[in-house]
């Protein structure tokens, strides 16, 4: 068995020619994840996302196509603690690549490399709706995390390609030094308006929020990722008015008729919101995303 | 060591030996240095990584930097690994810097004071709970399912086509099954699935099998006992089916518990730009009969080394990021169990259309399936033909709801002769069938299906038109289940 497998391997081995003078092919699930990778390895990568940046990402269908491109990835990335547990399971194991497996080099949870909020503290059930058991993975909408990430598809595209490691360096260099700049502007728009209750639709958010200094006053979903019905929507509405919220916030696969019905109640602004780089004109990058979100958000409390 | 690296990871051996945190911590004085000339160390990771004080101790490449830094990245061992060796910082500020290494803490458990910046990617904050110190562990435990499903049914005649698998047969409230499912990985090289159906007082293997995770070239073999890959009917499970009742084609060729038995399976996913994937399979004749008498199987074991043959061919076409269309074809052949080395052979072809918008907010979805199977049967002297067809689609009005339809036939020429057991039935049907689906969430769903049944033959003595009604109730607890695309 042991020398079954030992061929195996060697075999293995040899149909996937080293990355040296090749791309090294990135496949992600949300594009975000694409595109920092496209900031850090520059023209040394190709890059395939999965999910549409306008597509709710817990719900993708794991279309066979996807199996195809994942056969010959180099790095997956992918936001884990269980966004993606409906689809993209069935599809590694279709395609079958030794390379980006659990635990190799070639696979990179991102869950597993920024610090998760909204992890339960004990033991859950589905009675509290579609909660995420390890936590919250709507990680990478806070610019910190974005930096995180990059520096994590830095080291992997340093050790799947050890010549590229000066170009990846440069690339990271470049970008944390863009969105360090950012940043401090960014701090700047959001500082006169920490502390502001906002509601949202789903807990896709809190990253976003803690990150801006604003404050998740509800969510219109009664339970994750149970819809709201007419009831919820006056409940809601009834407990928080006169609390002071000032923004609706919601994505774009989510009824804009429940955040506008919402945000009338309250007296507050609706705002549908990218989540995704590409999720809007204007979003082509991480840090094109992040001031789109954060002018949006200051435009509207001005 | 994993046995499987490929070319690109050997050549980073020494790099992926070392604990991820070095490796970062290698990184990070080489980001300061670099700012304006990158030290030699940066262009030799594993060098500087395996000798952290080489690279701490490297010249300081330049002062042009605010001295403050110069001096961070410049800084001994201590400095790399201590609370001030904060390379990023003149890029990103020192606040983020710190919040960066502070909670760093919190996901590796390691010290903070190395400011690896999270960059190994490596583990997870596993916390140790449930770990076993009078026993085994629990932690590697499989993931388990149970989905259940109950169903009422109302049928306007006693005399309707009976129909085999979990559905209800007669007027009245069912159980109709419980099926428990466990999966996970064996180990790095196979993925060990069972399903079980449990029964108000019966318990059925529906499918064990293990399948490989890592052989290259896009092969991989299934061992076990599975549902054949055959049309898209087949190798589904009946939780996933817009209806209670499985399609003709499946219930009348391959019973409604549909075509399974032990075997070896290999399937190829060809290394071609678009998805095309060849499935192969011989398994046992063994199989379990669709009808009340065995004239109605389609295989049948003669011999104790009779085999099933299967192929299965098929592609998947994105007509654009919303649009989907699958084709397959599909062929099995074996023992009829007639006898005298009769054989038969059934051929399928589908399709499958599928239009799911990635923008949007009304959770609008369509499928479209299609499926017609020609079956042919050889018995003493004698030779049958028959086909089954169905056209199914469906469509998601709303995030909870689903309204499907399905016509489906099964004809042929049946009459001719007789069986080892008697004459062929001669029986054909046609069929309507309407669902309407509440689904709460995922995990559970309620259904209302009504079926308008047209039975003809010699052998229906029944009335020409039948009424079958049916409330089909499921709960799903566990591993969110895949879904089969």
């Amino acid at each position: 068995m042991s020398r079954m497998l030992a061929a195996l391997s060697v075999a293995s081995s040899l149909s996937f020619p080293a990355s040296a003078g090749a791309t090294v092919k990135v496949v992600t699930t949300i594009p975000d994840f694409a595109q920092l990778a496209r900031e850090v390895g520059g023209d040394r990568v190709t890059t395939v996302s999965f999910v549409s940046p306008t597509q709710d990402p817990h719900f993708v269908d794991a279309r066979p196509s996807f199996a195809v491109d994942l056969a010959d990835a180099d790095l997956l990335i992918y936001a884990g603690a269980e966004l993606e547990a409906g689809w993209l399971p069935p599809l590694l194991r279709t395609a079958g690549n030794a390379g980006i497996m659990p635990g190799e080099t070639g696979h990179l949870n991102v869950a597993t490399v920024v610090p998760l909020k909204d992890t339960p503290p004990g033991a859950v059930d589905r009675s509290q709706g579609d909660v995420h058991p390890l936590g919250n993975p709507h990680t990478w909408i806070d610019p910190r995390n974005g930096l995180r990430i990059a520096i994590a598809i830095t080291s992997r595209l340093k050790a799947l390609d050890p010549d590229g490691t000066d170009a990846y360096e440069t690339g990271l260099r470049d970008f944390a030094r863009r969105l360090g700049d950012k940043m401090k502007e960014w701090k700047d728009l959001l500082a006169p308006y920490a502390g502001t209750k906002v509601v949202v639709y789903h807990k896709s958010w809190i990253y976003f929020l803690e990150w801006a200094g604003l404050v998740e006053a509800g969510t219109i979903e009664p339970l994750p990722g149970v819809p709201a019905a007419d009831s919820d929507l006056t409940a809601l509405a009834d407990r928080l008015s006169g609390n002071g919220v000032r923004l609706v916030i919601g994505e774009s696969y989510y009824p804009s008729d429940s955040l506008g019905f919402v945000a009338e109640q309250l007296g507050a602004t609706e705002l549908t919101l990218p989540a995704m780089t590409g999720g809007a004109t204007g979003c082509d990058t991480y840090i094109d995303l992040i001031d789109h979100d954060v002018h949006a958000v200051v435009d509207a409390l001005q | 060591m994993p046995l499987h690296r490929t070319a690109a990871r050997r050549a980073a051996g020494p790099l992926l030996r070392l604990p991820p945190l070095i490796l970062l911590a290698a990184f990070v004085p080489a980001t300061t240095l670099a700012q304006v000339e990158p030290p030699a160390s940066a262009t030799e990771p594993p060098a500087a990584a395996t000798e952290p004080p080489a690279a701490a101790t490297e010249p300081p490449a330049a002062a042009t930097e605010p001295p403050a830094a110069a001096t961070e990245g410049t800084a001994t061992t201590a400095a790399v690994a201590g609370d001030s060796g904060d390379d990023l910082s003149d890029l990103i500020g020192p606040e983020l810097a710190a919040e960066l290494r502070t909670d760093e803490e919190t996901i590796t458990g390691q010290p903070s004071g190395n400011p690896a910046y999270l960059g190994s990617g490596a583990g997870g904050a596993g916390t140790a709970t449930g770990a076993g110190e009078l026993g085994p562990s629990n932690l590697m435990n499989p993931a388990l399912s149970l989905v259940a499903t109950f169903g009422a049914a109302y049928f306007t005649d006693d005399r309707h086509v009976p129909r085999s698998g979990p559905v209800p047969d007669s007027t009245g409230v069912h159980f109709l099954e419980a099926e428990l499912g466990l999966e996970a990985a064996v180990d790095p090289y196979f993925y060990l699935k069972g399903f079980f159906a449990l029964g108000a007082d019966d318990f059925e293997t529906e499918e064990v099998f293990a399948e490989t995770l890592r052989l290259p070239g896009g092969l991989k073999f299934r061992a076990g006992q599975f549902l054949t890959a055959f049309g898209r009917s087949n190798p589904t499970h009946a939780h996933v089916w817009e209806f209670i009742d499985a399609p003709l084609t499946r219930e009348r060729f391959f019973s409604g518990e549909g075509l399974r038995s032990p075997g070896l399976e290999a399937s190829w996913l060809t290394p071609l730009p678009f998805y095309l994937k060849l499935v192969a399979a011989a398994s046992m004749a063994d199989v379990p009969a669709p009808g009340s008498t065995p004239d109605e199987a389609t295989f049948g074991k003669d011999r104790d080394y009779d085999f099933l043959y299967s192929a299965r061919l098929e592609s998947f076409i994105p007509l654009s990021d919303t649009w989907s269309l699958v084709l397959g074809a599909s062929a099995v052949t074996g023992p009829s169990g007639q006898g005298a080395g009769d054989r038969s052979d059934v051929f399928g072809g589908d399709a499958f259309l599928r239009y799911k918008p990635t923008s949007g907010d009304d959770h609008f979805e369509f499928k479209l399936t299609a499926e017609g199977d020609f079956r042919r049967r050889q018995f003493p002297g004698n030779r049958l033909t028959d086909w089954a067809a169905y056209l199914e689609a469906s469509f998601r009005l709303a995030q909870q709801w689903r309204v499907a339809l399905r016509g489906d036939a099964d004809e042929g020429d049946l009459t001719r002769g007789d069986t080892l057991t008697g004459p062929a039935r001669d029986l054909g049907e046609e069929r309507g069938a309407l669902s309407v689906t509440f689904f709460p969430t995922e995990f559970s769903l309620l259904r209302l299906q009504g079926n308008l049944s047209h039975p003809h033959g010699d052998a229906w003595d029944g009335p020409e038109w039948v009424g079958e009604f049916y409330l089909e109730a499921m709960f799903a607890l566990g591993a969110h289940g895949a879904h089969p695309f």
